[in-house]
């Protein structure tokens, strides 16, 4: 099954300190891939990170996954900045799962993180644990739909993995609507969407994702040639190569028939798409998007 | 895996990775931890990433598919090799000394690393060419000398 696409996706190297953000993933390669990356960012912004993974993977293995070529990732450890529970651990002296109890101990734990110095707390909860535990789903989507609270004051980030293999299609998609943001399956990945506003490129636009971006904007111009005028929103672009920049450029400055196309995008972008001579088209319109906190 | 502190930190590389193809998004991840760890705040950290990307892209379409990336923390700066075993930059070597026209097929990315960067060599030789980029730290508050890798 394919997960949509939409105005709440972004890339996993995106999130900061007060997002609560829905993942979903096939195979294991993805999985540990996404969680790196999560793990790793948020340890180099001196968050405290909180792995939850799968029940069924042991501490051991889980750091070995997420840490493939070691590091930081040993001192972390030590220090406690990295740290490894199971859902049972933090619910604890509970036997059953409750969301008023799990929030209330992510609570301490974040206030426990700044206590110690740190940003925040980052958790990354492999949602594995509900299978385990044999937890009603409904449960689960009522919690994932009223932590507003938790995220409030930026100081806690969450990352809820799904296994498309283990849960069905309609629980994803409600699980991904439920959320307030939703990553894209690997880090490094490349999608669109189309909306009345325009066309949105998410992700990294570099070379293992160029035909993909020249085939989206390719597709996004030719449906828009008969208004003349386009947006491109590359604000949730995380990265773009000089190669896919002067793709862009050179695919508007040819596009025929078009009066106006405006770029929205991070004010580096920008920066990247003028030094390569993007005042020197007089259809575009480069406007920078407000940075993310 | 080794964490290293005090002196050797400085003379060890924060990371040291060998790369092919496949590793665009992996190697990326890893220099922006690490250099976010070093003390490398935005815009350069964006700047850094780009002009990294850019140098291991070339690597990798002309100089033999893969490449050893080594950065380091030195002097109030971030160094970063770029090793790779190729038939070297020829004609390639000389920056474009102004903006690249938009349709132009090549040397853009090399005229990018240049305005990105505070210092960039490239030196050739019979096994290869070896590209290095420098910038400067401006705020190191809060920055380590811990390796990433």
């Amino acid at each position: 099954m394919s997960v949509p696409v939409d105005a709440r996706t972004m890339t996993v190297t995106q999130m900061r300190l007060g997002d609560h953000a829905f993942a979903h993933y096939a195979d294991d390669d993805a999985r540990w891939e996404l969680f790196g990356a999560f793990c790793a960012l948020g340890l180099a912004n001196g968050e405290k990170v909180l792995v939850l993974a799968d029940p069924a993977v042991p501490d051991d293995e889980a750091y070995q996954r997420l840490f493939p070529d070691g590091g930081f990732a040993e001192q972390a450890l030590a220090s406690g900045q990295l740290m490894f529970h199971s859902m049972r651990a933090l619910v604890h002296p509970d036997r059953r799962f409750t969301a008023e109890r799990q929030i209330s101990r992510l609570f301490e734990e974040t206030e426990r993180a700044r206590w110690q110095g740190y940003a925040g707390l980052r958790a990354i909860i492999d949602m594995m644990w509900v299978p385990e535990w044999d937890t009603d789903v409904a449960t689960v989507l009522h919690r994932e739909t009223h932590a507003d609270a938790l995220f409030a004051r930026r100081q806690y980030a969450e990352l809820c993995a799904y296994d498309r293999r283990v849960f069905e299609p309609e629980v994803i998609e409600a699980m991904r609507v439920g959320h307030p943001v939703a990553v894209l399956e690997r880090p490094g990945d490349l999608d669109a969407y189309h909306s009345i506003n325009g066309l949105h490129l998410i992700g990294d636009a570099d070379m293992a994702t160029r035909d993909q971006f020249v085939a989206a904007l390719g597709k996004g111009l030719a449906d828009a040639a008969k208004v003349g005028r386009l947006l491109l929103d590359l604000s949730r672009l995380a990265f773009m190569s000089a190669a896919c920049a002067a793709d862009l450029l050179r695919l508007v400055a040819q596009a025929d028939g078009f009066e106006r196309v405006d770029v929205h995008c991070s004010y580096f972008h920008a920066n990247v798409l003028r030094r390569l001579g993007s005042a020197r088209i007089r259809r575009l319109t480069v406007t920078t998007a407000l940075e993310r906190p | 895996m080794t964490a290293s502190t005090g002196s050797d930190a400085t003379r060890l590389p924060l990371l040291d990775l060998k790369f092919g193809a496949a590793d665009h998004s992996r190697l990326r991840l890893c220099v922006e931890a690490c250099a976010i760890r070093a003390g490398l705040g935005e815009p350069h950290l964006a700047e850094f990433l780009l002009a990294v990307h850019e140098v291991v892209d070339n690597a990798i379409q002309h100089g033999g598919g893969r490449g050893h990336l080594r950065l380091r923390r030195r002097n109030g700066a971030l160094h970063c090799q770029v090793i790779d075993t190729g038939p070297g930059f020829g004609d390639q070597v000389a920056i474009p000394p102004g903006q690249p026209d938009v349709d132009a097929e090549r040397g853009r990315g090399l005229w990018l690393v240049h305005q990105l960067t505070d210092r960039v060599t490239i030196t050739t030789g019979s096994k290869g060419s070896i590209v290095s980029l420098t910038v400067a730290l401006r705020d190191t508050d809060g920055a380590d000398g811990a390796r990433c890798g």
